[in-house]
């Protein structure tokens, strides 16, 4: 029983620690999660996802953050990576001398267990490396990074400022939210609602029940935001200048390196296998 | 000069639901001022705030700073001119770590790099904050967000800062703490400052204060010119400081003092030519009254209670470190204790809401983790009002929303009526008026009450109100212990009052429990904490007002008691020790009429 619902959703946090990958330029470390998303993505067997297993490693070596809090956040996940695995395993084709059992669409193989395992791995893979950007990387850093990476877009008259703020808005908005709920909840628990016992439809009902409150809560945090920003003369990315200048150093050209590396070696293991 | 000319502004301007806010407001502000603008909620002066840092415009009227006009094409000239904080921190931060943040309005100015970088170093420096620059904004404490917010106001270099009710949700102590540095920031920058606050003891250091009620200016002067209005001051539910009506109090008696008192050090000074020396055989302080624990078995308790949130993760922050306490039943008992001092997570216990990893609670000599427990039965027979419940209440109508509990055990229509119509009667609300009205339309005090309401329709043996009064302005204040006084005579229920200071509502306790940093620092019964007033101060925890002015004015009665729960308690300790100018006694007499004095 925990209403510390900070303790599981660890999204959007920033652990402020020390570490190499801390220290890094946001732009290496967008584009390194960029392209290994992409290689988990595109790579379907044992041995690239070794691979893109090798790179977690690393990256949670290097980032100091302790393992059971990266993986804190995976329980409300785990659901859907069950849901993920069970779709995969029984809906995989497998060719018939392999198939243990079928009935109508759905089979059962060894094959088709593999690449549910395979489904599993890829989404804790993904999720680790997302997270652990969101742990590393102040907000700012990240819109800076973002900013700097999409401002081509701006000459086709994108507006990249107002679009990146808006995302430093909402992900700020996160810790404040969650404790908002966690209050809710409260309440109504200490009023005798059903959330650490009874069956699953009570618990999503008293969860439920928070929305309605929590939502005006949100609103009129959001409006009060709005005034202050305002106030301090926040007026779109028009004539604004920044504090900081990012700069790419040697380390960052290592990290890009190994990261490109690490992605590129984990698609090529992939080749030719049509899935 | 910071100026406003007939200033009006509506709400709705034109529709059948107009409320106008202000009404025909001049005012001027000189540079460098330090102002403060007082009135209770809905006088307008929020409304004033937002139109000063023109955030609102005004229907009719025109504002102007140092000559320049408040217009469409000036406006972000006004705001770097004019700086606003408002009341929560939490909705003004932009960034999530605390140098960022500061860096928002400088950066929003277009100003070089360089520039930028020296004006977030010196506001950091300037509010204590240097160490924390990379700490991110939800590890921070209150106090520390609140001194962010103002960094990164001052971090625009405004020639005007304007704060609207900064100290509404802060412990006293940080309050003061907040209103010394306003008189700071002016000396050390020149900035002119407009302190917005429904508190009167704040504005005494002030070179100027506007009382507003209903929109309009009712006063305007010195401090001291608008306490001599302490009748006008009443009318619209503001008290003149306590130390300025103990003062008036005196003068009735003849006691020869300047017209209008503003701090117990002046008090102090006054009164050294009236006070009578000691009596010549010292006399000890009365020994502290030791707190009789009730003979009878407990009704919750804790034993060596130890939690951490976030345990096992790198942001584990220490709540509890080993509490044990035990509550009695029919009692009333005060938990009290500055920011972080576990207060708010040891009462969760108390309801079954946490489960202790190191520690024992046990109900009626159960223990609560033990297999079999039904933790429904602690939950119901404990009912727990949490800080701001207004923010809690989930259901659209107070009908709904009160009738939570009976509804959920399924009791019968007209008991659960019955249960709600008396627990709305109970708070002071009328069922018949109030049952449908919707939760959302109500003002903040009667949310309060409904809020109360629904954890009394439960039917709770023991009563937890967690800073009930926090946020609420003097008057609703005032309402609402008066409520929580009625309730706890008239039910007798088992109360638990949680609060950060020694004050009003805490005296209506038979005992207290002070807390510190996760331990319990000291108990006893309210007197005979006053009476180790010292000890409290040095935990951080400010005295009630009336014990405050008393350990101040022991510069010239040094034997004035600080056991005193009110202003009558603190009068009557504080005559006899005083030399009357009607006075014509004898010495001999004087001495005798003294050991009465003392006797009582």
């Amino acid at each position: 029983m925990s209403f510390e619902i900070s303790r599981s959703v660890t999204f959007g946090q920033y652990l402020n620690l020390d570490s190499s990958l801390h220290r890094l330029d946001p732009r290496t470390k967008l584009l390194s999660v960029a392209a290994l998303m992409t290689a988990l993505m595109i790579c379907r067997t044992p041995g690239g996802l070794a691979v893109g297993l090798l790179a977690a490693m690393i990256i949670q070596v290097a980032g100091r953050i302790p393992l059971g809090y990266t993986l804190r956040g995976l329980r409300l996940l785990i659901i859907t990576m069950l849901f993920l695995f069970v779709f995969q395993a029984l809906f995989y084709q497998a060719p018939p001398e392999e198939t243990i059992w079928r009935w109508w669409l759905l089979s059962f193989s060894w094959a088709g267990v593999l690449q549910g395992s395979l489904m599993v791995v890829r989404v804790v893979l993904l999720y680790q490396l997302t997270t652990t950007l969101m742990f590393t990387t102040t907000l700012m850093d990240l819109a800076d990074g973002v900013e700097i990476m999409l401002k081509p877009l701006t000459h086709v008259g994108m507006p990249v400022n107002e679009i990146v703020m808006t995302l430093v808005v909402a992900l700020k908005f996160v810790p404040v939210l969650i404790s908002d709920l966690e209050q809710m909840i409260k309440a109504q628990v200490s009023r005798g609602a059903a959330f650490d016992q009874g069956n699953l439809l009570a618990r999503a009902r008293t969860v439920g029940a928070t929305l309605v409150p929590l939502c005006i809560n949100a609103l009129a945090r959001a409006e009060v935001l709005t005034a202050a920003m305002h106030a301090r003369c926040y007026r779109g990315g028009q004539g604004r200048t920044k504090r900081r200048v990012l700069t790419f150093l040697l380390a960052d050209g290592i990290a890009l390196g190994v990261a490109l590396a690490l992605a590129v070696g984990a698609i090529w293991l992939s080749r030719g296998l049509n899935v | 000069m910071l100026e406003a000319r007939a200033l009006s502004f509506t709400y709705n301007a034109g529709q059948t639901d107009a409320i106008t806010a202000l009404d025909c407001v001049s005012l001027q502000i000189a540079p460098g001022e330090l102002v403060a603008i007082i009135g209770h909620n809905g006088s307008g002066k929020s409304t004033l705030a937002k139109l000063l840092c023109a955030v609102f415009d005004p229907t009719a009227g025109q504002l102007s700073v140092d000559g320049l006009a408040y217009q469409p094409d000036t406006v972000w000239e006004v705001r770097r001119r004019v700086g606003m904080v408002f009341q929560r921190p939490d909705d003004q931060i932009v960034a999530n770590t605390v140098i960022d943040d500061v860096a928002f309005g400088p950066e929003n100015l277009g100003l070089p790099r360089t520039d930028i970088e020296r004006r977030v170093a010196d506001a950091l420096d300037l509010l204590g904050l240097t160490a924390l620059g990379q700490t991110p904004v939800s590890e921070l404490s209150a106090g520390e967000k609140q001194r962010l917010a103002i960094a990164g106001v001052l971090a625009m270099q405004p020639a005007y800062l304007i704060l609207d009710e900064p100290t509404t949700m802060l412990a006293p102590r940080r309050a003061r703490q907040l209103i010394e540095l306003l008189h700071d920031l002016r000396t050390r920058l020149g900035t002119a400052i407009v302190h917005i606050t429904h508190f009167i003891s704040e504005v005494v250091g002030f070179d100027r204060v506007i009382v507003l009620d209903s929109g309009r200016v009712l006063l305007e002067g010195t401090p001291r010119e608008i306490f001599a209005h302490a009748d006008t001051l009443e009318s619209v539910g503001l008290a003149v400081p306590r130390v300025t009506a103990l003062a008036h109090r005196l003068q009735a008696h003849g006691v020869n003092l300047p017209g209008v008192v503003l701090t117990a050090n002046e008090l102090a000074a006054a009164l050294a030519a009236h006070a009578l020396p000691p009596p010549a055989v010292a006399r000890a302080l009365p020994p502290a009254i030791t707190a009789t624990e009730p003979t009878a078995a407990p009704l919750l308790e804790t034993r060596n209670l130890r939690f951490t949130y976030l345990d096992g993760t790198p942001l584990a922050r220490p709540a509890l470190r080993g509490v044990s306490c035990r509550l009695f039943p029919g009692e009333t008992l005060a938990v009290i204790g500055g920011t972080q001092a576990g207060k708010s997570t040891l009462i969760e216990f108390f309801n079954g809401l946490r489960r202790a990893p190191i520690g024992t609670v046990f109900f009626e000599g159960r223990d609560v983790a033990a297999p079999g427990f039904a933790l429904t039965q602690l939950r119901e027979a404990v009912g727990i009002v949490f800080q701001q419940p207004e923010a809690q209440l989930f259901e659209e109508t107070v009908g709904k929303d009160v009738s939570y509990v009976p509804r959920r055990k399924k009791l019968a229509p007209a008991v659960s009526r019955e249960l709600v119509a008396r627990a709305l009667s109970d708070v002071g609300l009328d069922y018949e008026t109030f049952r449908l009205r919707y939760v959302y339309a109500l003002s903040g005090g009667q949310k309060r009450r409904v809020a109360l309401a629904g954890v009394l329709a439960a039917q709770p043996r023991v009563l937890i109100l967690d800073e009930p009064v926090a946020g609420l302005d003097p008057r609703g204040r005032g309402e609402l212990v008066a409520l929580i006084r009625d309730l706890t005579r008239r039910l007798g229920l088992t109360v638990v009052l949680v609060g950060n200071a020694l004050d009003d509502l805490i005296a209506l306790a038979d005992r207290v429990l002070v807390l510190h940093e996760g331990r319990v620092a000291l108990e006893g019964a309210p007197r005979a904490l006053l009476h180790q007033a010292d000890q409290l101060t040095a935990l951080g925890l400010e005295l009630g007002e009336s014990a405050g002015i008393a350990l101040a004015l022991r510069s010239v009665c040094p034997d004035l008691p600080t056991d005193v729960l009110d202003l009558d308690e603190l009068e009557s300790a504080l005559l006899p020790r005083l030399r009357l100018s009607s006075d014509e006694r004898e010495p001999a007499q004087l001495a005798i009429a003294q050991e009465r004095a003392y006797e009582l």
